[in-house]
Formats: structure tokens, sequence, C-alpha cells
């Protein structure tokens, strides 16, 4: 590597050798136009650069991340039974999109209606499938392992994880989906104007519902006899099957609710988005799972709190920064927890068990 | 003492000299002038050699037989200066013979046969180097292909910038730019439970995908391709790609080596010992955060000289190559040959690469499926589940591996 030869007016020619030259490009190329609305000039001249994000922004992100929660209560239900990662989860949720999808095509000719109790009922046998896999996927990579090291069960689950995704792929289709929309126009309707920017039913219904779901599985696992013996096993389950506790029952109990849960998240995300893809549950499972750490894995309330903290943290980041970078910001919380505070925000310090 | 060792080496030397013109040498006539030039031609030699290679090879079993039922006698006055490099020698007695097949194979196989060596060979590396920490530590590493990605672009930004470089300059530094890269990732999380790394490492080789596929620099979605013929320099006589061919069965079998000494030593015996028991080996004295620390970082900086050795090869490099898809590959390979099984981890590449890829050619399959490669992933998860339900040590796993993962319920 010798120095660039200097050109006679004193700066290097254009064609030479100049790694300095080129350093401005890696992150700016005038040649192509930035996505990002900030290097558009109209919107800079009128907004200034740091600005409060706007409402729609919040709400959008208190949307996306109350799915996160509901979909992270999987993740930290069954890490709370057993202590392992339920790798298939983000691939029942994608079952759940897609299950919805069918038995919405079903029911609108059988009863050759659009109504929205269509959607309740195509919601229902989305959570009926998903709850199937679910159980299915404990009976298969769980069960037999759940003696084993802990890499036997994480490998078959990433395996399960992958048949899912592929079967999917497979069979149904390559490309996404498309959400019927004549059910999600029913909802898709502006609620009110609120300084000139729309909030619409489809945020609310998906805001309400899974915080009515978040309650009622805080109610069943804290008020019942079932959630006490839920409870139970996952402190102890050789004492809890002494007591008389059905465990394994139980742990299937725990992943089929679960999966229903992530059911109910997946027919909201793909009415949400209008569409549903054979690979969209391994990202939405990644963040759920990161929203499940950052509020403490193991606690159901800290997944709804991290799943909207990641959620709000997504939408304001894509508002800023474009959408290029919203799964990089998502890894980076999680690292930051894992460094700060690897327990989460609500969690306990556990030690391990010999 | 020396005497006999320096007679041979001179002996050796004098060979080499008086050989040389005829070897290296080669005749260049001007008839128009009657004169004649006496031009170096390293072609020649390697030719005579090349077709000498099935000689070699059954001297290699010859003395490989010789040897194979002795144990060395260290003692010897010319063997004792060479001590330390006894590992090298006392090797299975089919060793030789495998690395002078291996490596003449650049010479006979055809230009395809050549390419599928050498993506093998690059599988096998990976899965080599996935091994230390999946099979040997016993941690689980999801993003494995984000540290193979990373090494392709360190070597192809390189490449861009100093024009001219040649690998061998760039590979040290690039095994410990991986390493490093490794050891930042690993040490939020390998503090923590051993699920936590497959989920970060998942994480980490989804950001990574998103950042090469977002900065100018890397070239975005299209990726880098550079010009093959700058980067290897063909062994003359051979072409570029006989040179890469060689030059990824040289890593392969540094590599291999190097990690079975690791494994047969003090550090690979703490890396089993985290594995079986965490606990047990902390009150045992190991730094077990160290430990685990050490074989992310090797697992990590093999992956990146594999990404290298995959841009020597193709030249070519996309976003796609971290994709979770790529990851998943080299899991199943590690998972199927068998955890902490070095020859079962290579078997499993050569299975798990080859098969598709002469399945993809076949007429048979063909006629009766005709997208048989996207079936392939299937395929990968099912042996991933059935591994671990039916065989948990995989194809070549040893036992004490299979008690440990299929503990008695």
């Amino acid at each position: 590597m010798s120095p660039p030869p200097k050109a006679k007016d004193g700066g290097t020619e254009r064609n030479e050798w100049n790694p300095w030259r080129n350093l401005k490009h890696i992150f700016f190329n005038p040649k192509k136009k930035l996505r990002s609305f900030r290097n558009q000039p109209l919107e800079k001249d009128i907004k200034p650069t740091v600005s409060l994000p706007p409402p729609d922004i919040i709400l959008g992100g208190l949307v996306r991340g109350s799915i996160y929660g509901l979909v992270a209560l999987g993740y930290t239900m069954v890490y709370g039974i057993l202590g392992m990662i339920n790798f298939a989860h983000g691939e029942i949720f994608m079952i759940g999109m897609f299950t919805c999808v069918f038995a919405l095509g079903l029911l609108s000719t059988l009863l050759s209606t659009t109504t929205l109790v269509n959607l309740l009922l195509a919601t229902l046998v989305a959570m009926i499938f998903s709850a199937a896999f679910g159980y299915a996927n404990e009976r298969i990579a769980y069960r037999r392992l759940r003696k084993a090291h802990i890499l036997a069960p994480l490998t078959s689950a990433i395996g399960l994880s992958i048949i899912l995704q592929n079967f999917v792929f497979l069979t149904v289709s390559k490309d996404n989906i498309s959400f019927p929309r004549v059910y999600s126009d029913q909802l898709n309707k502006v609620a009110f104007t609120l300084g000139g920017v729309h909030f619409n039913y489809l945020q609310f219904t998906i805001l309400g519902t899974s915080l009515v779901l978040m309650a009622a599985l805080f109610f069943f696992i804290h008020r019942t006899r079932l959630g006490i013996a839920m409870r139970g096993t996952a402190q102890d389950q050789l004492m809890a099957s002494l007591v008389g506790i059905p465990v394994n029952k139980i742990i299937a109990l725990t992943f089929v609710l679960g999966s229903s849960l992530a059911a109910v998240a997946g027919v909201m995300v793909s009415m949400y988005q209008s569409v549903a893809g054979w690979n969209s549950g391994y990202i939405w499972g990644l963040k759920a799972f990161t929203a499940a750490v950052l509020g403490g894995i193991g606690n159901i309330p800290g997944a709804v709190l991290g799943g909207l903290i990641i959620g709000l943290t997504e939408d304001i980041t894509c508002y800023y920064f474009g959408s290029n970078w919203r799964n990089s910001v998502v890894f980076l919380i999680l690292m930051i927890v894992l460094i700060i505070r690897p327990r989460g925000l609500l969690g306990e310090r556990v030690a391990d068990k010999v | 003492m020396f005497t006999r060792l320096r007679n041979y080496i001179l002996g050796f030397l004098g060979l080499a000299f008086i050989t040389f013109p005829f070897l290296w040498l080669s005749l260049k006539y001007n008839y128009a002038t009657g004169n004649v030039a006496t031009v170096l031609n390293w072609a020649h030699g390697v030719k005579f050699f090349s077709n000498l290679t099935v000689a070699f090879a059954i001297v290699a079993i010859l003395m490989a037989l010789h040897y194979s039922n002795k144990k060395w006698n260290w003692s010897h006055p010319i063997l004792l200066t060479l001590r330390p490099l006894a590992p090298l020698v006392e090797q299975p007695w089919w060793t030789p013979f495998l690395m002078v097949v291996v490596l003449s194979a650049a010479f006979y196989l055809d230009h395809k046969s050549l390419g599928l060596g050498c993506m093998l060979g690059i599988y096998m590396i990976l899965a080599l180097g996935l091994n230390i920490t999946i099979g040997f530590t016993g941690l689980l590493v999801l993003g494995y292909a984000a540290f193979y990605a990373f090494g392709a672009y360190l070597f192809a930004l390189a490449q861009q910038y100093i024009p001219g470089l040649q690998w061998w300059v760039a590979f040290p530094f690039i095994f410990v730019l991986g390493s490093a890269l490794g050891w930042v990732i690993g040490l939020p999380c390998l503090r923590l439970r051993g699920d936590y790394l497959a989920i970060v490492t998942l994480g980490f080789a989804e950001s990574f995908k998103e950042l090469i596929g977002n900065l100018n620099l890397t070239g975005s979605d299209i990726g880098l391709s550079l010009s093959a013929r700058s980067m290897v320099k063909a062994i003359p006589g051979l072409t570029v790609l006989q040179t890469t061919y060689i030059i990824v069965t040289v890593f392969l079998f540094v590599i291999l080596f190097a990690i079975r000494r690791l494994y047969l030593s003090p550090i690979g015996r703490a890396w089993v010992a985290i594995r079986e028991d965490e606990v047990a080996a902390n009150s045992m004295g190991i730094d077990v955060v160290r430990m685990k620390l050490l074989a992310f970082a090797i697992s990590a900086g093999i992956g990146a000289v594999a990404g290298m050795l995959f841009i020597l090869y193709s030249s070519y490099i996309n976003p796609a190559t971290a994709a979770f898809e790529q990851s998943v590959i080299i899991l199943a390979m590690v998972v199927l040959g068998g955890l902490g099984s070095i020859y079962g981890v290579m078997l499993g590449a050569a299975l798990l690469y080859l098969i598709p890829e002469f399945l993809r050619d076949s007429q048979l399959i063909q006629d009766f499926s005709p997208n048989f490669s996207d079936y392939r992933l299937l395929i990968f998860g099912a042996i991933m589940v059935a591994m671990m339900l039916l065989r948990p040590q995989g194809l070549l796993g040893s036992h004490r591996h299979k008690h440990e993962i299929k503990r008695d319920t």
C-alpha cells in the first residue's frame, strides 16, 4: 500500500486509488434516493428533525406492542413451567394466521354472509387448530426430552419450527396470502379524528382484545384451581405430582393456552397487515421473545410490559430512521437488556437448580 | 546428535538442486535468430508431480501401514528434535493416504466436481466450527451463518479497498476479527443460561443481514461481486479453480488438525465438562464463562475464515448468505453427523450437501418432483427432530455423548 500519488493541483486525481474518496459513500450514496423521509427536502422544511412522534405512531406502537405481549405470554408461560424456550411458538402463531383465512373462506361460502360473526368463528377455529399444533409440539418435541440435556429439546423444537414453516411454504403458498378485505374493512373504519390524525376501530379492537385476553389469563392463573396447579407444577414437578396434580396434562395445558393466545394474535396481525406469510411467524416470534426477556421471562405482567415497550420502540424508530432498521433495533434492545439486567424489568433472580 | 538430520537436509537440498533445471526450467527456442532462452516454468514441475500422485498415494499407504502398528520411538536422536511435531505424525494410519487422495483430486476432477468439492470443504469447515460450540461446549448457536457472512464481506471489502490483497495476508486478520465479533456477541449472554445464546445469535444474524442489506458499503441487497483472478493466484500449471480447491482442502486439514488437538487438550476437556455439568465444572475450578467465550470466539473465527474461502471460490456474496436457512443447514449437518464428533460432523456435511446436489441433477428426481430443492429444508427439520428423538448421539457420535444427551428419566 503506497500512498496515493498527488496530482498537480494538490488534490488526488479522480481515477486513482484513494480510500478517503470512497469513505464518504459508505453511508450516503448521492446517486440513490434514500427511502427515509429525512432526505426529502419538502418534509425537511416542514418538520424539524427532532420532534415528538405523532399520536398515530404512538397508537400504532401500542397496537403492535399488545400483539407482541400476547405472543410473549406463550413464551413466558412455557419458560415458567418447563424452563425451556418454546422455539416453535412463532410458527404456531403463523398457523393461526393461515387457519383463520381458511376458515373465513369456508364460512363465507357456507353461510353466504360476511358479518363479523364469521370472523369470531374463524378466530375460534384458528385457536383450536393452533392449540392442536401446540399440543403436538409438546408431545413430539418436548415430552420425551424433558429430562434430557437442554440441547435436545431445543434442537428438536427448532427442527419442528422449520418443518412447520416449510410445510406451509410447500402446501399453501410461497408468497404471502392476503387476508379477505371484506372482513378487515368492516373494522378498518375511522373511529374519530384528532388533530388531523385518523384512529380506526381495528386498532382499538386489537388493543382491547389483547388487554382483555391478558387480564383473563392473569385471572386464570391466579384464581382458578387449574391455574394454581400450573403454578405448582412450575415450582416443583415432583411435589406437584405427589399432591395429585397431573403434571403431564398441566404442561400440555400450558402449551395449549399459549398457542391459542398466539392464534388470536396471528389473526389480528393478519387483519392489521392484511397479509400472512409462511415466514412471518419467525420474526414476530423473535420479537415477542425479546419482549418476554425484556419484561422478565416467566413473568406474565412482564411479558405484557415488555411487549408494549418493544412495539413502541419499534414504531418510533421506524418513524425517525425508516423501516429498514426495525429488526436491528429490537435486537439491540435484547442485547442491552441482557447486559444490564438479564432477569428483565419485572423478573426475579432465580438461582440455578442443581 | 544433529549430524544425521543435517545430512538428510543437505541431501534433500542437493537433490532439489540437481533436479532443479529439469523440473522447473524449460527452453525457449527462437528459430529466427537461432538463439535459445531458459525460462522458469513452474507448470512443468507441477505437472510432473501431479502425474505421480498415484505413486505418491501408494507410497503413503505403504508408509502408513508400516507405521500404523508401531508406536513411534521418539527417543531416536533425529526424532527427538522433531518431538513437537509428534501429533502431526501420530495420526491414524489412513491420514496421509486420505490427504494425498483428497489433494490430488484437484488434478483429475472435472470443473463441476471441483466446484462441489470446494463448497463441500467450506461446509465441512463450517460444521467443524459450529461443532465447537454445539458439540463440545453445549451452547446452541443459531446464527452461525452471520459469522460466515461477516468473514466473506470483510474479505470482499478489503479486496475493494486494498487492491491485490492476498488471502494469506488477510486470513489471520479475518480469523481474529471474526473471533472478536464472536467474543462481543457472546459476552452478554454467556453469563446466562444456554438458551439465551440461541436467541441472541438468532437475533444477531437477522440484524446482520439487515445491516448488510441496507448499507451502500456492502452493496445493499445486490451484494458484492469481485473478479476471481485478482484474488487467487493460480499455481502455475493449474487453473484458478484447482488452486482454490487446494487452498480450501489445506484449510480443512489444518482446521481439522487444530480442532482435534484442541479437543484432546485441557481446554477441550474443560469444554466437555461444561457441556456435561456446568455447575460441577465451575466448582472444579474451570472458569466457565471464559471457556465458553473461548469456544464461541474460536468457532466464530473459523466461520469467518470459511466465509473468506467462500469468497475465494465464488467471488460473489449477498445478504442471503447470512439467512436463517443457511444457519439451519449447518446446524442440521452437525446434528445429523453427531454432536461433538469431529468425523461425524464431516460426514453429516458430506451427506447433507452432496445428496441434494446429486438428487437435483438426477433425471428421476427431475421427472417426479421438479422442485425438489424446495423440500430440502423440510427434510432437514425432520432430520433434526428425528435425530433428537431416536439417535441423539448422531450417526457417528460417541457413546458418552449418547448417555449425556439421553439421560434416563
